[in-house]
């Protein structure tokens, strides 16, 4: 078995607003390894997401204990969270989230912008990452010129070009139709079987789910089921993804 | 710092209406406020331009005492006759009188003129022989008179522009006689045509000796008062108080009593009207000012509509490793790009429409100066670089104290 890259201990999370209280997750715990392809799952309002905000270092947590790699999060400083953001994980959201008016190179570059790394560098890895997701021949056409399959696997570059340890996939099923969905998510796949990568995906449908070896099912901010997926679906660029 | 810059203009390249409308409000305020108080300028300067061309070097002694700030007395038609010709004669040349360079004594009436039947009222001025040394008027036909016309009561008139244009017509009218008082008077000469300015109209005025004037047509033998001209204007103030002097002496007036004429300068009369001008540059100011806040919230109404498109994109770059320091240095940098781009522009559009401004006035014929207050410039662009600066920079610290999450989902 390989190591524990994430570890969190009773994780609560409420958000406070103009004092409402909104309690979204009640005390999660949960261990995840290293090369693990994870999918969380759950009706919208469960807490899945926030869950994964804070897992991916975007939003801050209540109280409880969060470990990644060993290092006490919930202990670091702004600063050296937006370290973790740019060294150890990639986002893929469900909008995309591509800045419309660069080009497909730029937005892959992005990230490298704020990371010590030379510019022939940058050009370099975001080329790379383009041709891992196919989308070569676009490098130079801006993102708001693209199919909406199109739009998340520069979106999935963008998550690769750092060489992160985590990538993190939100929906990303989830603005595309079923064609362009499959090609997604067979790249997620790929991430996690040929690279290595873990991969922690959040999606409320099944079909999309089974693509992950393991799956947690998450109620009322509570994680209701645990369990590895026993039906795991192993994707082909031929077959249609049911939705 | 280079990849910021260049991510910078690419911002600006890629977001251009943005950029061009945010650069237009400082472009305007800036230039707005440049030309306004330029405008300000120009006017003063025509004002005192146009007073100093009656001449700032000239000194008037009237008659009678007034108060210091009042005019004198004699303006409101009360004859007083303590100024004589021969005193002012012997003030010509005079060594205690050293700056002094021409004196002329002015007489005044007015009478119906007739020639050949053709009538018309007009003004006579009785005048000394050095009178168009004094205010540089010019000769449009024939001659001024002379001091030997003056001396021996010569009837010899030189006539205003438009006297000669409504009582003659196209006609020369050199050698020709005029009735005035009964009188016939050879017309010697004709003024060109002035620009009418001050109280009377001296187009329309006729000019004797002012001996013909006291003896023949009035009857008097007093002055209504005196223009002297001044080596320099430096020498004004000495001046002033010489010829105090000289006339308290001769009018043997003691040392407790007041004076019996009063002397002027147009010194007083620069002061008055820069004084009124200034006002209006400042009240120009306020307008300009005006147009500075207008400006502003130009600049800072397109900030604040693109503040949810550019939170997010914060949220976006935090959420791939950005820290707050960088962001704020790429706002910081696209900013201070902005406002110096847009302020120089606004700088030498400001100059340039400034400088049209004076070039059409003075192709018109306005004695209008060209220029550039230093200080508009500065506080212009000092405040439109704020607002710019302001308003550029606060999105991007509002947006660093969200999570990114908070900041993508901003609405």
């Amino acid at each position: 078995m390989n190591e524990v890259l994430i570890a969190i201990k009773d994780l609560k999370k409420q958000f406070e607003n103009e004092e409402v209280i909104t309690k979204v997750l009640y005390g999660i715990d949960l261990e995840i390894r290293k090369g693990e392809f994870l999918a969380i799952m759950g009706p919208s309002g469960s807490g899945k997401s926030t869950l994964m905000h804070i897992l991916g270092f975007l939003d801050t947590l209540s109280s409880g204990k969060y470990f990644f790699a060993g290092l006490d999060v919930s202990e670091l400083e702004d600063i050296e969270l937006a370290a973790m953001r740019s060294k150890q994980i990639g986002f893929i959201f469900q909008s995309f989230n591509l800045l419309p008016k660069s080009t497909v190179l730029e937005n892959v570059m992005l990230p490298l912008f704020y990371s010590n790394v030379s510019k022939k560098q940058r050009i370099k890895k975001a080329l790379e990452a383009i041709e891992s997701v196919g989308l070569s021949h676009r490098t130079n056409n801006l993102s708001n010129q693209l199919s909406g399959g199109e739009k998340q696997r520069v979106a999935i570059a963008r998550a690769l070009v750092n060489d992160p340890s985590v990538i993190f996939a939100d929906e990303p099923t989830g603005n595309l139709d079923s064609k362009s969905g499959l090609q997604v998510m067979k790249i997620i796949q790929d991430l996690n079987l040929k690279h290595g990568h873990t991969v922690i995906l959040v999606t409320h449908e099944s079909d999309t789910a089974n693509y992950a070896d393991r799956i947690i099912n998450m109620k009322d901010g509570l994680i209701i089921k645990d369990e590895k997926n026993k039906n795991r679906v192993f994707a082909d660029e031929n077959q249609e993804l049911k939705k | 710092m280079w990849d910021y810059i260049k991510n910078a203009f690419n911002i600006f390249f890629q977001n251009k209406m943005r950029t061009f409308l945010t650069m237009l409000g400082i472009i305007i305020g800036i230039a707005s406020v440049i030309i306004i108080i330029s405008v300000g300028e120009g006017t003063q300067s025509l004002v005192i331009n146009q007073i100093q061309s009656q001449g700032s070097n000239l000194i008037a002694v009237f008659p009678g005492n007034s108060d210091d700030d009042g005019p004198p007395v004699s303006v409101m038609g009360i004859v007083i006759t303590t100024l004589k010709y021969d005193e002012i004669v012997s003030m010509r040349d005079n060594d205690q009188l050293p700056h002094v360079k021409e004196t002329v004594a002015y007489v005044q009436g007015t009478d119906t003129l007739n020639w050949q039947g053709n009538k018309m009222d007009s003004t006579f001025v009785g005048t000394s022989y050095s009178m168009p040394l004094l205010d540089d008027s010019k000769m449009y036909l024939g001659d001024f008179f002379s001091e030997e016309d003056e001396k021996t009561l010569e009837k010899k008139v030189v006539i205003g522009y438009d006297v000669w244009k409504e009582l003659f017509g196209d006609k020369n009218p050199i050698g020709e006689s005029i009735k005035i008082k009964k009188s016939n008077f050879k017309v010697i000469g004709v003024f060109e045509k002035k620009n009418a300015g001050g109280f009377a109209n001296v187009n329309k005025q006729i000019f004797v000796p002012i001996t013909t004037a006291q003896q023949i047509l009035l009857g008097i033998n007093y002055v209504s008062y005196a223009r002297m001209k001044i080596d320099d204007v430096k020498n004004i103030d000495t001046s002033i108080e010489d010829i105090k002097y000289y006339l308290r002496d001769k009018h043997d007036i003691a040392k407790n009593e007041p004076d019996d004429f009063k002397v002027n300068s147009q010194k007083n009369a620069i002061e008055t009207l820069t004084t009124i001008t200034d006002t209006i540059t400042w009240f120009l100011a306020g307008v300009g000012a005006l147009a500075l806040l207008v400006g502003g919230i130009g600049i800072m109404n397109i900030m604040l509509a693109s503040v949810q498109e550019r939170t997010r994109e914060i949220g976006l770059r935090k959420a791939v490793g950005a820290k707050n320091k960088q962001i704020l240095l790429q706002f910081l940098i696209e900013t201070i790009i902005l406002t110096i781009t847009a302020g120089i522009i606004g700088i030498l559009f400001g100059i340039f429409v400034s400088f049209l401004i004076a070039k059409i006035a003075s192709y018109f014929g306005y004695d209008w100066d060209f220029s550039v207050s230093v200080l508009a410039v500065f506080v212009s662009v000092g405040i439109s670089t704020l607002v710019g600066y302001l308003s550029g920079i606060l999105p991007a610290l509002r947006a660093g104290k969200l999570n990114p999450i908070e900041a993508l989902r901003y609405e």
